[in-house]
């Protein structure tokens, strides 16, 4: 018994160090700028969230970021669940050639990659050029400011996350289950949709979840592939703290962003339980 | 420390390194004020070898704010390193950050101890006490020019730039190229798209009025529903809405639109350092005056030296270096003196250019730039 607490006593003091920096760095921060968020000359109201649920910019601003985010998270699960499945198919040489390939843009800095599109996207940029050559426009037209361009630009920053998530993922599903499906007489398509399917959903959920979560909070590849419809949460938290200098606005804004982040945690938590995602068994 | 004497040979030796570098490109002009700079650095340290302790209390650093990158470094090169040299006070420079100041105005806790105010920033920061007045004991008066005092004894008018119409040569090789702001609307007789300021409302709103027709002499007080009635008219051919210096770059250099307005010193960087196919309309270009001005900080660490360094900053030298290396213009005019004339023809407070501009109206700003601009910021995103 005395050893259990021993033990627990020594856990505890491990963790000082994490639990000091969560505590300054998180908690009292996040703390200072909620109590912001809540008070109007000093006194507890709620007036900037009824200014916030009044203002069309504001809820204007939050629908462009959950739209930007959702479409995001899905394609990025389209494209990257049958990247992963081969990869975790391949044979070992093959594996780390796809390993390097999605692993390399993701150490490249996003803001390089977002600059990248940047070039490509242009109007007189490789994709204008290559369908001027081919005699489809005459006059070209920019595709950056748009949406098309910022999917573009956050699809490929969070790409390699998700791959990487599923495959994670993936290679703890025992492939002979699949030999025994098909054993039983079941087609490819079946044993897929039954057994590697709903086995690899840790990954699904994993994935979709860091992809969502960061893309919520994406600030640079919006605003240089985007135009001004394309303005998300973290572009509207600076103006109104360094043009504006609206602060208890701003940390409204940003309690609704840190809302977002933690709403979708608890519905995760709530249907699929979020210790899967260190790919524990429920 | 810097007396008068040293301040004045300080700016013999800029005024020797202008004139001797006069008519050479902007980076041959940099790379002499380096070695100027490091000639005199080595004396410097031999100085600060033989300095008395209370002469080393003198070297405590000086602290401002810089937007970074190319920026800090022009500035320090101007500005900062001949000062730096003559006194033996190093110039110590944070990122630039106008709710920090405030921050540490609010905290009692201020780290800075000069500042060249951006934008409204000037006489925002006057207004809230945030700045401590000029004295004029250690100042010199009279190296200043009067138009640099706009905002009394609370700040010294420092490098000053335009908003400027560019258009793309390429596109409109001839005369008949977009010379008004009604021709930037004009998208009938001038086709191809076109760049406005997102970062902020002004000078936007001002150039919407003149293209509809407003006279620059009646343009304050803004009428705000007439300005954004004519913004709805060009919205749908902005292509693009720049927040920062780069992206005004970047869409000249990658010409992704024929017609835009910038910062005349970005721009002019782009067009003749690295030969973006682009040409000024000075017409009706939006000149800022004195509100970039060099400001003492209320509480600073170390304010013997920030008085110090005004009084360097605010000469004719130091400004026309800067002119020399970022395009903006001296405010003080006896920059003139010491500038060649085609560099002068390029500069928004020559009198060539002054008299076809107009001045932004910090006052009117001052008061109304909260609600122009939440307004302006919902404009853009409906």
């Amino acid at each position: 018994m005395t050893g259990r607490r021993e033990e627990r006593w020594i856990v505890f003091a491990l963790l000082l160090p994490a639990l000091v920096l969560y505590g300054a760095c998180f908690i009292w921060p996040t703390g200072v700028l909620l109590s912001r968020s809540v008070t109007e000359a000093g006194e507890l109201s709620l007036v900037n969230y009824r200014e916030l649920l009044e203002t069309p910019l504001y809820l204007g601003v939050i629908w462009t970021t959950l739209r930007i985010s959702v479409v995001t998270t899905v394609v990025c699960l389209v494209i990257g669940y049958p990247v992963a499945m081969l990869m975790e198919r391949a044979g070992p040489r093959a594996r780390i050639l796809l390993l390097l390939a999605v692993t390399v843009p993701y150490w490249l800095d996003y803001i390089v990659r977002t600059y990248s599109w940047m070039v490509l996207l242009g109007r007189y940029g490789f994709v204008n050029q290559v369908l001027m050559w081919l005699g489809l426009v005459d006059v070209p037209y920019s595709h950056l400011s748009s949406e098309l361009a910022v999917l573009v630009g956050t699809i490929q920053v969070m790409l390699p996350l998700m791959i990487l998530a599923l495959f994670a993922a993936m290679t703890r599903i025992d492939r002979t289950l699949m030999d025994a499906a098909a054993a039983h007489g079941a087609s490819a398509w079946r044993a897929f949709r039954t057994v590697y399917l709903p086995l690899s959903m840790p990954g699904v959920i994993a994935g979709a979840l860091l992809t969502f979560v960061n893309t919520v909070g994406f600030y640079i590849t919006p605003a240089l592939l985007g135009g001004p419809r394309q303005t998300m949460i973290s572009q509207s938290i600076e103006t109104l703290a360094a043009k504006l200098f609206d602060w208890p606005m701003a940390a409204t804004v940003s309690v609704v962003l840190l809302v977002i982040s933690l709403a979708i945690l608890v519905v995760f938590n709530r249907f699929f339980g979020l210790e899967r995602l260190a790919g524990g068994d429920r | 420390m810097l007396d008068r004497k040293e301040q004045e040979r300080a700016a013999r030796t800029l005024r020797k390194v202008l004139d001797d570098t006069r008519g050479q490109s902007r980076r041959q002009f940099l790379a002499s004020l380096g070695k100027a700079a490091a000639g005199s650095a080595l004396l410097t340290t031999f100085h600060g070898m033989l300095a008395t302790r209370a002469a080393a209390q003198e070297t405590a650093p000086v602290t401002t704010m810089g937007w970074g990158g190319e920026w800090d470094e022009r500035i320090a090169a101007a500005y900062y390193e001949p000062f730096t040299e003559r006194s033996g006070t190093p110039v110590r420079v944070i990122p630039y950050s106008t709710p920090k100041v405030l921050a540490m105005h609010e905290a009692g806790a201020m780290e800075i101890d000069f500042l060249l105010g951006a934008g409204l920033d000037t006489p925002m920061l006057i207004e809230r006490g945030v700045t401590e007045p000029i004295d004029w004991s250690v100042v010199d008066k009279s190296a200043l020019t009067p138009n640099q005092l706009a905002y009394g004894d609370h700040a010294i008018g420092g490098s000053t730039l335009s908003y400027v119409m560019a258009y793309n040569t390429r596109r409109w090789p001839g005369d008949d190229h977009p010379k008004s702001w009604a021709d930037f609307w004009d998208v009938e007789r001038f086709p191809g798209p076109r760049a406005l300021g997102r970062y902020t409302a002004y000078p936007t709103l001002e150039f919407a009025l003149l293209a509809d027709g407003v006279p620059k002499e009646e343009l304050y007080p803004l009428d705000l529903d007439r300005a954004f009635a004519s913004l709805d008219r060009i919205k749908p051919h902005i292509s693009s809405w720049w927040e920062t210096g780069g992206q005004q770059q970047q869409l000249m250099e990658d010409m992704e639109v024929d017609l835009l307005y910038v910062w005349n010193g970005r721009g002019t960087v782009t067009i003749r350092d690295n030969g973006a196919p682009f040409a000024f309309m000075w017409t009706d270009a939006a000149y800022q005056g004195e509100v970039e001005a060099w400001l003492a900080m209320k509480g600073g660490p170390n304010p013997k030296g920030a008085m110090r360094i005004l009084d360097w900053l605010g000469r004719a030298e130091p400004q026309a270096a800067f002119a020399r290396v970022m395009y903006y213009g001296p405010t003080n005019l006896k920059a003139y003196d010491l500038l060649e004339p085609d560099l002068a023809a390029i500069l928004p407070s020559s009198p060539q250019n002054l008299p076809q501009q107009f001045a932004i109206d910090w006052g009117w700003w001052g008061e109304n730039f909260d609600t122009a601009q939440r307004r302006f910021e919902e404009w853009l995103q409906a």
